[in-house]
C-alpha cells in the first residue's frame, strides 16, 4: 500500500516515486526536496555535472543513505525507515566499486548471490555472465579485468537477484568510447529484458542515446524532466553554428541575422551562434557573407542538444573532463601498496 | 545463516589463495621460532658446564674433579661454597652443581654400601636435564671403580630444579603461538575490512539485504579457526624440532587461544572503526603491534627490565595471553589458574567491541 498522497495518475506504471527528498550535510544541502516518479519498464537518466547530487539521490532510493526529509516509494514498497525489503528488489551498481581478490568472476556471483539470498546454478550464472559478455572470463580473477570488463561485472551484480529496478551510478564513467558504446548495448539488452534501469552520467550523449526520459539535476534540484527530444525542443533552440571569416565584423551586426537568438565571437575571427531556425540563420549568414565580400570557412552547423539544455539552465557547462576520457584508456585508480606483512585486503 | 557459510567459505577461499597471506601466517613463525632457538637457544648434544663445590681434600674428591675436567664437552666451575653453586644454576651459567661432602674420603674408605654425591640441576628442560644426568653419573661411577675396584663404590644423588635462567625455546614457543594469534586476529581483521571499506566493497553488500553480522562473523570466526590451526603448527614443530615439552590439555590450550584471538580481533576491528583509509590501518597496526611484540615478554621475559618499563608491560594485552599460554602449555596449569590472564583478555576485548560499535563508518 503506498501511503496516502503519494499515488499520482497512472500509479500502476510508476516504479519509483520520490517526494520533497531532501539529504542535508554539514555545510550543505546536497539535494534539496527533489520530487519525481520513474516509470515502469523505462531507462531513467539523472543527467548532471559532479556535485549535483545524483549519487546522493540515488543512494537514498537504495537504502544507504536516509533521507533528512522527503519519502522514496520503490515497487510500493517505503524506503525507509528499514530498506532491507526494498534492497531485495532492487540491483546496485556503484562508482568504483572494486570486488574481492581471489575470487573468479563466477564465485563472486554466486556469493552475492547468497547475499539476496538466491541460490544460482552454474548454469545460470554461466548465463548471466554471458549477458553481460563476460562468459569467457568466468574463471578470471576481477583484478584481471578491464574498465570496461570491470563495469560489467558489475553490473551482473546488479542482476543477480532479478531485480525489479536496477540503479547504475555513472556506469561508462572513465571508460573509453568503444567501451561506453559496448556498454550502452548490455544497458538495453538489461531494460528490454523487462528490467527497470536508474542511471546518472554526466555525459550528454549518453543521456540522449540511452534513456527515455531525464532528470537533469544541478546543485541538489531537478532543473528540468522530460524526454531527452522535449527537452532540446523546449529550448527554443535549433542550432548551433560555428565558423571563422576571413575578415572581423561587429558581433552585433550577426545577432541581428535572421533566424538567430544569440551569438559570441572567439579570438581569431571565429563565431558562434545559435539558431531558433537553422535554415534562415544560414541562409542569412550567406547573404551577409556575399553582401560584404567575406569568406565564411569552418562552417559548422550543429543540432542543439541536451549540453545546451543545461547550459541554458544554469549558464555552465555539463562535463568538462569529457574531452580527456576520449580515446583515452580507462582511468584507473593508483594501485594501494601491500601491507607491511602483505597480508592486508585479503 | 546460509549466506554465514558462503561467506566463511569464501574468505577461506580467498585466504587459501593468497600466497602472502599464507606464508605470513603459517610459515612465518616457525621460521621466526626456529632462527631465535638456534640463536638463542640453549644447545643440546653438546658441551654443559658443571660447578664443582670440593668441600673435602681427599684424594678420591681431587681424582673426581681432575676426571670432570678431562671429561669431553664438560666444562668445570669450582665456586667457593654451595650457595654460589646454585646460584650459578639458578643462573643458567651452569648445568649442574655437583658437592663432595666434606667426609667423602672417610665414607668412601670406610663405608660399606656406595656414597651418594648430591648432584643438583636444572630439570626445566628434561631433554638437556636427561642429558647432563647421565655424563655426571658416568664419570662419578667411572671414578669409584677406578679407584675402589670393587662395584659399586660412588653414585649421584640427583637432586632436580628449575632454574631461573630459563630454557630459552620453552619460553619462546608459547611466546611465538601468542604473537601469532595476534598478527593474525589484528592484520586479518583490520586489513580486509579497511581494505573492503576502501575499495567500496562494504558499500556494496550494505546495498544487499545480507545483515552485516553474517559478513563480520564469518570474517571472525575464520580468523580464529586461522589461529588455531596456528597454534597447532608452532606447538608442533616445537615439538618436533625443539623438543619442548608441553604438559598442558590441548583443550585448555585451544580455549585461551580462543579467548586471546577474540581479544585481538576485536583490536583488529577498533582499528577498522576508526581507520579512514589503509594507510592509516597500517601505520595504527604497526602502532599498535610494535610495543606488543617487544615488551610483553614474548621474546624475552620481561622481569628483568627496567622498573619504568613495567607499567607499559602490564598494560599490553599480549603479555596476559603470553603468560596465560606459557602457564598451561608448559606448566599444564588448569584455566582456573589463569583466570585474571583470561578476564582481563575478556575485559579488553569487551572495551575494543565497545570502542569499534561506537566508532565504526561504514565509508
Amino acid at each position: 500500500m503506498s501511503p496516502a498522497g503519494v499515488a499520482s495518475p497512472g500509479a500502476a506504471g510508476v516504479v519509483i516515486s520520490l517526494r520533497g527528498l531532501t539529504k542535508r550535510y554539514a555545510d550543505l544541502t546536497a539535494v534539496d526536496g527533489i520530487s519525481f516518479e520513474v516509470r515502469r519498464g523505462e531507462i531513467f537518466g539523472i543527467l548532471g555535472p559532479n556535485g549535483a547530487g545524483k549519487t546522493t539521490t540515488l543512494e537514498m532510493i537504495e537504502g544507504l543513505s536516509r533521507p533528512d526529509d522527503g519519502e522514496v516509494i520503490v515497487d510500493d514498497l517505503p524506503v525507509w525507515p528499514d530498506p532491507t525489503r526494498v534492497k531485495a528488489r532492487i540491483g546496485v551498481q556503484l562508482q568504483a566499486t572494486a570486488l574481492f581478490d581471489f575470487l573468479r568472476l563466477h564465485e563472486i556471483i554466486r556469493l552475492f548471490g547468497s547475499c539476496y539470498g538466491v541460490r544460482r546454478s552454474t548454469a545460470d550464472i554461466d548465463a548471466l555472465l554471458d549477458r553481460v559478455g563476460l562468459l569467457e572470463k568466468r574463471g578470471s580473477f576481477a583484478a584481471q579485468l578491464s574498465g570496461g570488463q570491470a563495469q560489467r561485472l558489475s553490473i551482473a551484480l546488479a542482476l543477480v537477484n532479478d531485480p525489479v529496478v536496477t540503479f547504475l551510478d555513472e556506469p561508462t564513467t572513465g571508460l573509453d568510447p568503444r567501451a561506453r558504446r559496448a556498454l550502452w548495448d548490455v544497458i538495453r539488452a538489461i531494460n528490454e529484458a523487462g528490467t527497470t534501469v536508474v542511471l546518472t552520467t554526466h555525459y550528454m550523449e549518453e543521456a540522449e542515446r540511452l534513456c527515455e526520459r531525464v532528470a537533469v539535476m544541478d546543485h541538489g534540484h531537478v532543473m528540468a524532466l522530460d524526454t531527452p527530444r522535449a527537452l532540446v525542443h523546449g529550448l527554443g533552440a535549433d542550432a548551433h553554428i560555428t565558423f571563422t571569416l576571413s575578415a572581423p565584423v561587429p558581433v552585433s551586426d550577426l545577432c541581428e541575422l535572421d533566424g538567430v537568438s544569440t551569438c559570441a565571437a572567439h579570438e581569431a575571427e571565429g563565431y558562434s551562434l545559435v539558431a531558433d531556425d537553422a535554415q534562415r540563420a544560414v541562409v542569412s549568414l550567406l547573404g551577409l557573407a556575399a553582401q560584404r565580400e567575406l569568406e565564411v570557412k569552418n562552417l559548422d552547423v550543429q543540432g542543439a542538444n541536451l549540453e545546451d539544455v543545461f547550459l541554458q539552465m544554469t549558464g555552465r557547462k555539463l562535463a568538462e573532463e569529457e574531452e580527456e576520457d576520449e580515446g583515452g584508456e580507462k582511468v584507473e585508480k593508483p594501485r594501494r601498496r601491500a601491507f607491511l606483512f602483505g597480508r592486508g585486503g585479503r | 545463516m546460509r549466506a554465514f557459510f558462503d561467506f566463511l567459505k569464501a574468505f577461506t577461499v580467498m585466504f587459501a589463495r593468497n600466497r602472502q597471506a599464507m606464508f605470513w601466517t603459517f610459515f612465518f613463525p616457525v621460521l621466526l621460532m626456529g632462527l631465535l632457538g638456534v640463536v638463542f637457544g640453549r644447545g643440546f648434544g653438546g658441551d654443559f658446564n658443571v660447578a664443582i663445590v670440593k668441600l673435602d681434600d681427599g684424594m678420591v674428591a681431587n681424582v673426581m674433579v681432575q676426571a670432570f675436567k678431562n671429561a669431553d664437552g664438560v666444562h668445570v666451575t669450582r665456586p667457593a661454597t654451595e650457595a654460589e653453586a646454585l646460584q650459578q644454576l639458578a643462573d643458567g651459567t651452569v648445568q649442574g652443581v655437583l658437592v663432595l661432602p666434606p667426609d667423602l674420603q672417610r665414607d668412601f674408605a670406610e663405608g660399606d654400601g656406595t656414597t651418594q654425591l648430591p648432584f643438583h640441576y636444572d630439570n626445566s628442560d628434561m631433554a638437556t636435564a636427561g642429558q647432563v644426568l647421565g655424563v655426571t653419573q658416568q664419570i662419578v661411577e667411572s671414578v669409584g671403580n677406578d679407584i675402589a675396584k670393587v662395584q659399586p663404590k660412588l653414585g649421584i644423588q640427583p637432586v632436580g630444579m628449575k632454574a631461573q635462567g630459563f630454557n630459552y625455546l620453552d619460553f619462546l614457543v608459547p611466546g611465538i603461538v601468542a604473537l601469532s594469534i595476534m598478527q593474525t586476529a589484528i592484520f586479518g581483521v583490520a586489513g580486509t575490512i579497511v581494505t573492503y571499506k576502501e575499495k567500496g566493497v562494504l558499500r556494496r553488500l550494505r546495498a544487499t539485504p545480507l545483515p552485516m553480522s553474517s559478513f563480520m562473523g564469518a570474517n571472525v570466526l575464520m580468523r580464529v579457526v586461522t589461529s588455531l590451526i596456528q597454534t597447532a603448527i608452532v606447538l608442533g614443530v616445537g615439538i618436533l624440532l625443539f623438543h619442548v615439552q608441553i604438559s598442558g590439555s590441548l583443550l585448555v590450550i585451544a580455549a585461551v587461544a580462543i579467548i586471546g584471538s577474540g581479544t585481538f580481533v576485536s583490536l583488529g576491528f577498533t582499528i577498522a572503526a576508526v581507520s579512514k583509509n589503509v594507510e592509516v590501518a597500517q601505520a595504527l597496526m604497526n602502532v599498535v603491534q610494535t610495543p606488543m611484540m617487544f615488551l610483553s615478554g614474548i621474546f624475552f621475559p620481561m622481569t628483568n627490565a627496567p622498573a619504568w618499563i613495567q607499567p607499559i608491560v602490564k598494560i599490553l594485552p599480549l603479555t596476559y595471553l603470553a603468560n596465560a599460554l606459557r602457564a598451561v602449555i608448559l606448566d599444564g596449569v588448569g584455566l582456573w589458574a589463569v583466570r585474571w590472564d583470561l578476564l582481563i583478555l575478556l575485559a579488553c576485548t569487551g572495551v575494543f567491541v565497545l570502542v569499534a560499535w561506537r566508532s565504526f563508518r561504514w565509508e
